[in-house]
């Protein structure tokens, strides 16, 4: 036979389905495309997932007092953050598709036990931190909406372990997706509310610093809130898990890259949002509630409830998805049984960590006063970008073995935007340290 | 006995006691169906790595403890193939448990001690190994698991190895079950299933293909070189190398299919012409036919060739002509055994078949063979020429969701 009849008989089966054949074939082509458009569509979930929680409990907090306390001043970072961000996730993408390995397994085959502990233990605290974070926005949700916390976040964890444990929680989880759309309102809210669009503008290209402590510390917050370590580790298992291979992949990378930017587009609107709304009217963000009260210029006196439905949904996308990522790093580094299809006898370690973060979450979204949402949020934060530098060197390391990637390593400029970003955030940690703990403990710095 | 883990790190000194180095790895030798022989050490001394034979080394006389002593001089390191570097290559990798038929993480490795050295026995996958390695003594967690995989029950993947390791020809994963062959490759990242289907055999790969998942096949067949993928595609059933061209961008198909032998190629560009949850689409076209004049006492001979091809064969179908295969008949590999020798097929088949057209819903197929208790259904064009059969596997697997089969569940997509 020859190729052309071949091509011609496999047009004919593509193009031929049965009354029945056509919708299977549909959902065949969406779960497992091999060709044409319907790859980049496929391609785009974790992309997305990733913007989206970039947007959770800890992320609204941020943007919100960022806007609120310093008005558009913080905009050109957003601008420097998004091209960190897009070259962080590229490379953990790249890492995925090109070795089909997470990260923890690869740092532990090239570096070993020790080192592989290390990044365990820095990631355990960044996650478990943003876990717990996002408990307590579960809990200012359901405060907002007139719900103790009490009456509220015990049933909602438990719900959340119940739908991991069963297998379940894919079906629902679009019902928690759908709610943030709610967060679409900023975008909205922002142009209702007639910013300074000139000053934005400015402020977005025109860099200017303040060495305060206060600055500092929301700088910082805002690294770790946009470029979480947890996303960067979670991208990478998801491109490996879908087994994207390198001649698929620049679908994979122009959906990173798409997903970085709407991401932070979207983080760029809250801080114009209550920049244009809080700080103008010189509103601190202290409380969940002051949060909300910018997107009254859209939906009026709802405000609180739009907000609260938003968050929620995003909180308990995050709530399910943390525990689980993080125990499923911890048990794979160390080559524990893990998976949702175990059960907790098989697998101890794995559902002792998941449950554990679950537990620990519930607890303090119950305790935590409504005066110390925020605060605690911002910290939560702060604290996931003090660490990111230690999983980048981690990815940069990685990325230009050739062990490890062979001919997909960087190139040059990548590895100096990479490494520049990493000094950045490292001398900032430090600058924070200097600003903010010296003082406390009685000495001073003339900065 | 002697864990890696314990001679990592160790000091080496020279005949006059001073120290050179300390020990970075373990060098071994593959050998053929026997564990892999320490042959040197790659001493790590200021920043670099030198190398030295065994037989340059002088072990503690009790075997751990004591000065491990270098004679002669180091030369520097140069990486052969067909050498394992134990600890860059083994230790903290992922290698293939063939006893439980699942994948395990290397947490330390045994070397035994033999009359002329050390031989790798056996990797350490308890937990305990873990806490050996990272913490102090004195913070150890309490208990002794034991978790050892010996040198035959495992299989190193050789990708891990920069080139060192070398599949053997016969590799003990070629005689596991196809079905464990694809839930190893479920376990395994992408790249390194290619490999593991790369270093099987024809016959053994296109079986284990046949067992995977639609989207785990049709990646590794779209990175197989074309000749590969046309040599296993030949030994699959024709409907399952079917559904896999169907599936791969055209032009890799197109490539493939130049390279099948042309009966394979026909049979195949048929079965390509029917949607994939039809019956058409799910039918085989390896079954095996017999002419109704055809007397009982030469059947046997007659059916031989036809019977070498097919996976397995229960019924015999026949047919007017061996050319135009009108249908007319069916009778059993049973029936022929226990028949007349002097009759002829036509005596001995029964008529009034089931059969169903290639345009039919594969599902109505598989619910007529469940309710007639057949194993394989005829499918039949309208003059009643027999194109081929749903044979009861493929029926099983339109009632059978995947889900109820081997599946990894998805946590991060």
């Amino acid at each position: 036979m020859s190729s052309v009849e071949g091509a011609a008989a496999i047009a004919a089966a593509r193009a031929r389905p049965g009354p029945l054949g056509r919708a299977r074939r549909l959902i065949d082509a969406v779960r497992h495309p091999r060709t044409g458009p319907l790859i980049y569509l496929a391609a785009l979930g974790p992309g997305l997932i990733a913007a989206n929680a970039g947007n959770d409990a800890g992320g609204i907090a941020t943007y919100s007092s960022v806007g609120a306390s310093y008005g558009y001043n913080l905009l050109w970072m957003i601008v420097l953050i998004t091209v960190s961000l897009a070259l962080v996730q590229e490379m953990c993408a790249r890492m995925g598709a090109v070795t089909g390995k997470g990260l923890s397994t690869l740092i532990r085959e090239r570096f070993g036990i020790r080192w592989v502990a290390f990044a365990m233990l820095a990631l355990l605290i960044a996650n478990g931190g943003t876990a717990v974070s996002e408990f307590v926005g579960i809990g200012a949700a359901l405060g907002l909406l007139g719900i103790p916390t009490l009456l509220g976040v015990p049933p909602m964890a438990a719900l959340i372990w119940w739908l991991v444990a069963r297998g379940s929680y894919r079906r629902v989880e679009v019902i928690f997706l759908l709610m943030t759309l709610a967060f679409f309102a900023y975008p909205l809210s922002a142009i209702l509310a007639h910013p300074n669009w000139g000053d934005a503008a400015r402020h977005t290209v025109i860099p200017s610093f303040q060495f305060q402590s206060a600055y500092i510390f929301a700088f910082v917050a805002t690294v770790g809130t946009t470029v979480t370590p947890y996303m960067q580790v979670y991208l990478q298992s998801s491109v490996a898990e879908k087994r994207v291979a390198m001649r698929d992949y620049k679908f994979t990378r122009l959906d990173v890259y798409n997903g970085t930017f709407f991401g932070n587009l979207v983080s760029a609107f809250i801080i114009i949002c209550t920049g244009a709304t809080l700080y103008t009217h010189h509103i601190q963000v202290t409380l969940a509630a002051d949060a909300a009260r910018a997107l009254a210029p859209l939906v009026g006196s709802y405000a609180k409830y739009v907000f609260a439905v938003g968050l929620f949904g995003a909180s308990m996308l995050a709530a399910a998805v943390l525990p689980l990522a993080t125990s499923y790093s911890l048990t794979e580094a160390f080559g524990l049984r893990h998976g949702v299809n175990t059960r907790v006898r098989e697998a101890p370690a794995f559902w002792a960590i998941f449950t554990g973060l679950i537990v620990i979450g519930t607890v303090v979204g119950v305790v935590l006063p409504t005066t110390a949402v925020v605060q605690l949020l911002l910290v939560v934060q702060v604290v996931n970008g003090v660490l990111l530098p230690v999983l980048l060197v981690f990815i940069i390391k990685l990325i230009n073995d050739p062990e490890v990637m062979g001919e997909y390593r960087n190139g040059p400029a990548h590895n100096i935007l990479a490494w520049a970003t990493v000094v950045a955030i490292g001398a900032l940690s430090i600058l924070m340290v200097l600003t903010t703990v010296l003082p406390a403990v009685g000495l001073n710095v003339n900065l | 006995m002697l864990r890696l883990s314990n001679l990592l790190n160790a000091k080496v000194h020279d005949e006059g006691s001073h120290g050179v180095g300390r020990i970075g790895d373990l060098l071994a030798r593959q050998a053929q169906g026997q564990p892999p022989e320490v042959t040197g050490l790659l001493i790590l001394r200021s920043g670099r790595v030198w190398f030295c034979e065994t037989t340059q080394v002088t072990w503690p006389e009790n075997g751990t403890t004591g000065r491990i002593v270098v004679n002669g001089e180091p030369a520097p390191f140069e990486r052969r193939p067909g050498e394992l570097l134990l600890a860059h290559d083994l230790l903290d990798r992922q290698v293939i448990d063939l006893t439980r038929v699942t994948t395990a993480r290397v947490n330390d490795i045994f070397l035994a001690r033999e009359p002329d050295g050390w031989r790798v026995d056996a990797v350490d996958l308890a937990t305990a190994a873990l806490s050996r390695r990272l913490l102090p003594a004195a913070l150890r967690p309490e208990g002794s698991e034991q978790h050892t995989l010996s040198w035959q029950d495992f299989e190193i993947l050789a990708s891990d190895t920069s080139g060192g390791w070398v599949y053997p020809e016969h590799s003990r994963l070629s005689r596991l079950h196809p079905a464990d062959i694809a839930r190893i490759a479920d376990l395994l990242p992408s790249p390194q299933v290619l490999e593991l289907i790369e270093s099987l055999p024809d016959r053994v790969a296109a079986d284990a293909l046949e067992e995977m998942d639609e989207h785990l096949k049709g990646g590794i067949f779209a990175d197989l070189s074309a000749e590969r993928a046309a040599r296993i595609l030949d030994l699959m059933a024709p409907n399952a190398a079917a559904d896999v061209l169907a599936d791969l961008p055209t032009p890799v198909a197109q490539r493939i299919l130049q390279d099948l032998p042309s009966g394979e190629a026909a049979d195949i560009h048929a079965l390509l012409t029917y949607a994939k949850n039809t019956a058409g689409g799910i039918m085989t076209t390896s079954y095996v036919i017999a002419p109704k004049d055809l007397p009982v006492r030469e059947a046997a001979e007659f059916l031989r060739p036809q019977l070498v091809k097919p996976d397995w064969v229960y019924y015999v179908y026949v047919v007017d002509d061996m050319t135009t295969r009108d249908l007319v008949g069916v009778f059993t590999l049973r029936d022929l055994l226990l028949a007349d020798q002097k009759l002829t097929i036509e005596d001995i088949m029964s008529t009034g078949l089931r059969t169903a057209r290639p345009d039919s819903p594969a599902e109505k197929a598989a619910q007529t063979m469940s309710e007639y208790n057949l194993m394989a259904l005829p499918v039949t064009d309208e003059a009643g020429r027999l194109l081929g059969i749903v044979a009861v596997d493929d029926a099983l697997s339109v009632i059978l969701p995947t889900q109820l089969r081997r599946r990894v569940p998805r946590v991060f997509s």
